[in-house]
């Protein structure tokens, strides 16, 4: 039996080394990095889709079919895990008389009651921050979604240590239901945004309502389509995101 | 060259850990460092041809290629969407066997 | 500066995937998610810098430590 083991753990490693050897001409090849499109997109960038920070031009605007495609990948692979959380038979979570697992585990101290309410809004709004001004600044709709999500995590946090700060659970925005609603009227908005023409129709929408007037210069392309995607994508991906840890730390029984 | 040598590095420590760990967590462990590996050697390749982040104001300025690194944002997302998804699956296998260990789940999977 | 923030990372990665205790494994993990955030923002990344640091050193770790505390915390084999 250990022979055996000690046998497989060498062939591992000699199939990994081997991968290796396959590998290591790839990634110390003298090629040069090309500049080409570096050049192409700091020139036309802004021009083409009106967003100053060039990651969010080219995910959001040159790419946006690519993002889409992303989405739907994170959407398929939280959807997996949350059903997978939800259906596995005899949670210790639950077996234990009441309560959710941890709450008077000797981890829990006083400075995770005080913090975790208190941190919450601060986290929160820094999240939204972060997604609205992708456009100018760095972030956009993937991190301030994984932002929201870790601001989400610290109620849930706070309201099961009940502690300072706690948030009753019959009047909480962040129970499973609600963020389970609004992933899916995120991700049916970005699908909508997604379709030819959404696009220019919204940004002419702004335009009409005298909202962005001023704004864009000539020539350059409203920015309203990106700011609408990062919205959408980061209510998408925080509340999918949080959705799955709210219900790791047992707070879909409630 | 030294920083591709330790991404090369980085990327075989996983791939060693991945082919050599039993341990289904470790497992999920390796393939995240295997991910983080190649997050690094794109960002810092494309670091090379420039020294300004790609924003937008002021003159003069000499940007790293932002194509990388919008690719790497989205790597990185579905990195732990993978880890998150490889997770459940092992502790769906420890609910199911109570062990975490892939040979001996696969010993059980046969006498079934 | 990067290519040592880089060997700690390798150190840290190292240690993960060999501790016994699969907690101090996942805090290596963080570290190195930490360190990562950084080599990115000297890297004049700071996108990827900022989803590093919030998805590596934040959600992971929470996903981990769920999954380490509802099976096993040492690595038997």
């Amino acid at each position: 039996m250990r022979r055996g083991k000690l046998l497989s753990a060498a062939t591992g490693l000699a199939a990994a080394s081997l991968a290796l050897a396959v590998l290591a001409p790839v990634v110390m090849s003298d090629v040069d990095w090309p500049t080409a499109a570096r050049d192409t997109i700091a020139a036309d960038g802004y021009a083409a889709t009106g967003a100053t920070n060039l990651v969010s031009a080219i995910y959001l605007g040159y790419r946006a079919f690519d993002t889409l495609g992303e989405t739907i990948v994170l959407l398929v692979a939280l959807a997996g895990s949350v059903a997978l959380v939800a259906s596995t038979p005899g949670r210790p979570d639950l077996d234990r008389d009441g309560g959710p697992a941890d709450s008077r585990g000797p981890g829990h101290t006083d400075i995770i009651n005080v913090i975790a309410g208190k941190l919450a809004p601060i986290v929160l709004l820094f999240g939204t921050y972060v997604m609205l001004y992708g456009h100018t600044s760095p972030g956009g709709g993937f991190q301030g979604g994984v932002v929201l999500a870790s601001g989400v995590i610290f109620i849930a946090i706070g309201r099961r240590a009940g502690g300072i700060g706690r948030i009753s659970p019959s009047i909480t925005a962040f129970g499973p239901r609600t963020l389970s609603v609004i992933e899916a009227i995120a991700f049916a908005t970005v699908l909508a945004l997604s379709f030819p023409g959404s696009g220019a129709a919204l940004a002419g929408l702004i335009e009409a309502t005298g909202a962005s007037a001023g704004v864009a210069a000539k020539g350059v392309a409203a920015v309203g389509p990106i700011i609408a995607l990062n919205i959408g994508i980061g209510l998408k991906v925080g509340s999918g995101v949080a959705l799955l840890c709210v219900m790791m730390l047992g707070g879909d029984q409630e | 060259m030294i920083r591709r040598l330790l991404v090369l590095a980085l990327f075989g420590t996983g791939l060693a850990g991945l082919v050599t760990k039993r341990n289904l967590i470790k497992k999920a462990y390796a393939l995240a460092i295997m991910n983080s590996a190649i997050v690094i050697l794109f960002v810092l390749e494309g670091a090379a041809i420039g020294s300004d982040a790609p924003l937008l104001g002021g003159a003069g300025k000499l940007f790293v290629d932002p194509i990388p690194q919008a690719l790497m944002l989205t790597a990185i997302v579905v990195g732990v969407c993978v880890s998150a998804l490889a997770l459940t699956l092992a502790y769906r296998l420890y609910r199911h066997f109570g062990t975490l260990d892939i040979d001996e789940i696969k010993r059980r999977i046969g006498h079934e | 500066m990067i290519e040592a923030i880089l060997a700690i990372v390798v150190a840290a990665s190292i240690y993960a995937i060999l501790a016994r205790d699969l907690l101090h494994g996942v805090i290596a993990l963080s570290v190195t998610s930490v360190l990562s955030a950084s080599i990115f923002f000297l890297a004049s990344a700071p996108d990827v810098a900022i989803t590093e640091a919030a998805v590596g050193a934040g959600l992971s770790t929470i996903i981990f430590v769920w999954a380490i505390r509802n099976t096993e915390r040492t690595d038997r084999s």
